[in-house]
Parts: C-alpha cells; sequence; structure tokens
C-alpha cells in the first residue's frame, strides 16, 4: 500500500522505508490521518530542503541524514498520534521494553548532533543544519559520491572522506585515506586528523581545502 | 591588435589617472552622514549594465556607494570601471568607490581583468596604470545614518588587529596588493555569525573568517551597529546576526550576475532610519 510522506506528501511505494523525494523517515501506523497533523507541524525542518534548490544533488543526498526523527521533537502536541519512540522501535535493534526506548530516544534527543556548513563551494548550502541521526547510520560517511550520508559536492573532498561515529555519547571522526585531508581546528589551526579522532560538540572540521563545517549539539 | 580605438584608449588611460589623483585626495575612511537616501551596492565584476541601471534607478540618492570589486569574472570591466570613474570624479561625494579585493594585481593575473585590458586595450603594460590607481583607492566608508544608526562599509570585512575604525586612515597607500595586513583583511576577510573568533578562511593564509564574539566587540567598541560588505556570493544579500536583541548585523550585498542569481542594492531610508533590501532588475543579456 502506498504511503505518503508527511513532509512533503510525495506518494511513496509500500516497499520504501524512506521518502524517495525528501529523504523523510516513513511514519509508523496508517497513513491518512497522520499526514495532516505532520503536515502542519514541521514548518522548521520543512526550510533545509527550500534552501538547496540550487543544487539538485545535494538536496537529495543530504536530507536521507535528516529524516522525519526532526518533525517529532518539533511536534509534541501531535505525540498521541505518532509517539516518538514507536519510530525508534523500529529500526533500534530490539529494545526489552517501549519504555527504555523512550529513555534513550529523549536521551538522545537531548543531544541531538547536526553538522553546519560554514563554507563550501556550494554557497547555497553555507548555514544550512544537517542533522547527524545516530540512531538511523550507526555511523555518517562523508564524501563527494551519492553513496555517502552526506554528500559535498566539493571537487577537493574525497569520494570517501570521512566517517563520523558516536560511541558510548562520545562522537569520533576518521578520515578514510581522503587526498586532501581532514582537519580539526585547534583554536588556532587546523591540525590534520590521524586515524580515529574524538571531537566535541561546536568543533570546526575543514575537509579538503574548500569546505568547513561546524558540529552542533542542540 | 586592440578591439578599442586609439582615441577610446587615451581616453580610458586619462580618467585613470585623473582618478588616481582624486583618490589620492581622499581620506582612506570616507565619511557619510546627513543623507535621506544611501544606496549601498557589492561586487559587480564586469557588469557595467548593472552599475549604469543603479544609477538610472536610484537617481534620486544623495549617496551611492559601490563596495568594490569592479572587475574580473564579468566581461565588461573596462567599461564597468570607466562609468564609475567618470561619475565619481564628477560627483566624489555622492558616488563612492571603495576598493575590493578584486582592485589588485593578486586577483587581476587570475580572474580575467589582465586579459581584458591586454584584449580590448591591446598592451599588457596599460594594466600598470590600473594597478596604481587600484593601489590608492579608499579602503572603507564610515555611514553614520544616524546616533544608533553607525555603519563600518567594506569590501570584506573586519580585520584581527583593527581595533579602532579610524585606524584604516592611517593606513599606508599607495599599497598594491595590499600588503599591510590590516589592510589586506580588510578586503578578504569573510563574517559567520555560527563562528567565534578569527579562524583561518578557505581563500588561503592570511585570510580569516571573524565570528559573532569579535564582531559584537568590535561594533560595541566603534559605536557601530552593524558592518555593509560585499566579497561573497549571494542571491542579492544575506544577513549575518551578531546581536538579535539589539540589531547589530552584518548585511553582505552581492550585486553581480556572472552567478546567475539576483542583484543587490541595500537601500537606506534615512526617514524610516531603515534599509530596503532591494534588487536590480536587469537584462539577462548583457550588451
Amino acid at each position: 500500500m502506498a504511503w505518503k510522506c508527511p513532509v512533503c506528501g510525495y506518494e511513496n511505494t509500500d516497499d520504501a522505508l524512506f521518502c524517495i523525494q525528501c529523504g523523510a523517515k516513513r511514519p509508523e501506523g496508517a497513513q491518512q490521518p497522520q499526514a495532516q497533523p505532520a503536515e502542519a507541524s514541521q514548518p522548521a525542518e520543512v526550510q533545509a530542503p527550500q534552501q538547496v534548490t540550487i543544487d539538485q544533488q545535494a538536496q537529495q543526498e543530504a536530507q536521507p541524514a535528516e529524516p522525519q526523527a526532526e518533525a517529532q521533537p518539533a511536534s509534541p502536541t501531535v505525540a498521541s498520534t505518532e509517539p516518538a519512540p514507536q519510530a525508534t522501535q523500529q529500526t533500534t535493534p530490539q529494545p526489552p521494553t517501549a519504555q527504555l526506548s523512550q529513555q534513550v530516544e529523549v536521551q538522545q534527543q537531548a543531544q541531538k548532533y547536526y553538522l553546519q556548513f560554514i563554507a563550501t563551494p556550494a554557497s547555497a548550502l553555507n548555514k544550512m543544519k544537517v542533522p547527524l541521526d545516530f540512531d538511523v547510520f550507526e555511523s555518517i560517511s562523508i564524501g563527494r559520491s551519492p553513496e555517502n550520508v552526506i554528500v559535498i559536492p566539493d571537487s577537493e573532498v574525497s569520494r570517501r572522506h570521512a566517517v563520523l561515529s558516536l560511541s558510548n555519547g562520545k562522537l569520533y571522526i576518521e578520515d578514510l585515506n581522503s587526498t586532501n585531508g581532514t582537519y580539526v581546528y585547534d583554536g588556532k589551526l587546523f591540525q590534520p586528523v590521524k586515524g580515529k579522532q574524538e571531537i566535541q560538540a561546536n568543533s570546526i572540521i575543514k575537509l579538503g581545502n574548500s569546505t568547513i563545517v561546524k558540529i552542533v549539539r542542540e | 591588435m586592440s578591439l578599442l580605438e586609439g582615441s577610446r584608449i587615451s581616453e580610458i588611460l586619462e580618467l585613470v589617472k585623473k582618478a588616481k589623483e582624486q583618490f589620492e585626495s581622499e581620506d582612506s575612511l570616507i565619511e557619510i552622514s546627513n543623507v535621506k537616501k544611501a544606496v549601498f551596492v557589492g561586487d559587480t565584476h564586469g557588469a557595467d549594465f548593472i552599475t549604469r541601471a543603479v544609477l538610472e534607478v536610484h537617481k534620486d540618492a544623495d549617496v551611492i556607494v559601490f563596495i568594490g570589486d569592479f572587475v574580473d569574472r564579468g566581461p565588461n570591466g573596462i567599461e564597468n570601471l570607466e562609468l564609475l570613474l567618470k561619475e565619481h570624479l564628477e560627483n566624489p561625494k555622492r558616488v563612492i568607490l571603495l576598493r575590493g579585493n578584486h582592485e589588485s594585481p593578486l586577483t587581476n593575473y587570475y580572474y580575467g581583468f589582465v586579459n581584458e585590458v591586454k584584449r580590448k586595450m591591446g598592451q599588457e603594460e596599460y594594466y600598470e596604470e590600473f594597478k596604481n590607481m587600484f593601489a590608492v583607492m579608499p579602503y572603507a566608508a564610515l555611514f553614520d545614518g544616524g546616533p544608533d544608526d553607525k555603519y563600518l562599509v567594506v569590501h570584506g570585512g573586519i580585520a584581527r588587529d583593527l581595533k579602532k575604525v579610524e585606524e584604516i586612515k592611517t593606513l599606508p597607500r599607495p599599497d598594491v596588493n595590499p600588503d599591510n595586513a590590516i589592510a589586506f583583511e580588510l578586503l578578504w576577510n569573510d563574517p559567520r555569525e555560527e563562528l567565534d573568533g578569527f579562524v583561518p578562511n578557505i581563500r588561503g593564509d592570511g585570510t580569516f573568517f571573524y565570528g559573532k564574539d569579535v564582531t559584537k566587540k568590535f561594533l560595541e567598541e566603534n559605536g557601530l551597529k552593524g558592518i555593509i560588505r560585499g566579497h561573497e556570493v549571494a542571491d542579492g544579500w544575506r544577513v549575518d546576526v551578531i546581536d538579535d536583541q539589539r540589531d547589530m548585523k552584518v548585511i553582505t550585498v552581492f550585486s553581480s550576475a556572472y552567478h546567475g542569481m539576483r542583484a543587490g542594492a541595500l537601500v537606506w531610508d534615512g526617514e524610516k532610519k531603515s534599509f530596503i533590501y532591494d534588487y536590480v532588475s536587469y537584462d539577462r543579456i548583457t550588451p
């Protein structure tokens, strides 16, 4: 049975777990009644797709990292029709109880990370925040080619450039032997990342020579 | 061989010489006050038709500030400069020209203007005249729209070692590249409300992003409300918010056409004490 995306309204086929138009996560349960309230409650997140009209490729690729998990905290009023934990239950490996899952979800939401573009050749991406959904993607790959979770249209970013991961509440970045390197700003200089390195919220990261992003926690 | 006639070439060289003398007589920091209508125009980059449209549409403006980057990238750098220099010489207090990072050999050899001079005027040596004129252009303007509405107008933004706006007046001129670090950063730096401090910029050595905290400090210490600048591609304009409650901000105006987006023009309404974020309508077909 087809389902209608609560974010962009696109009619997706039954086998699609994410909206093929905008990348939002498929809502749990019945599709018809949900579409209305969710649609009305997601203005903050709809902005991001609109900002990127210049770069269609970037738009389509960046969005899988920004699924409908975002719409949930922004819409507590519709929680009764679509409780956030249920959505997680599907993607997280078998939590013992729904309650635990709920706690985990709350915790994760409390420390949600975003990757924010500071400077990149596709200037329309600047200021854009891409959520780092570690509950959807165990590790978030960054690179120029389309198979990455976050695609950066910059010729000096390698096809597979770096990986972000969250382990025991700590955030890590790993350079994948990229041609132009990955660097973390130490307050004075951009220092090259060697292997896997822990990073903090507010870290400023340079990918290659022309792209700078910031890790934001909100 | 040159595309322009000999007499026209002489006229241009004479114009450049006169403009150089005029710039030498001006301060590095131009003060603008008591205006009802002011227009701020960002990078035009060889889009003389945009410059023409601005001058035409805003005939009633008391002052029009062009915030640098008149040449390179676009095809009509010489024509754009010719128009701007003539207007400036006719009324130097009404049409104000500030230097951009593209008024320099650091960029002109790589982004088209030197080739344009060679192609249209027949000799690359003529570029020397332009270069020497660029070297003495003013760096910034201080726009006084009222007690609570003072703005620094500069191509790039603030510099690490610039504490007081008045220090701009003491920057050495001529400075061809420029080599003075403050002057260089005024023309090359970019604002980022998401950052703090001065962070190395992707534009290369010696260029920086200026973050929210350092911008706020600079504005407070100089009694300024904000900065009006160009330098970065935008669909007409962009705002970096420095202090929302006090309405402190950095406004980027971009007025070229080569990037395929809209050409912005920032209009100050002195009666309402506010800005109008306007666009310059232009024909997409360059003349």
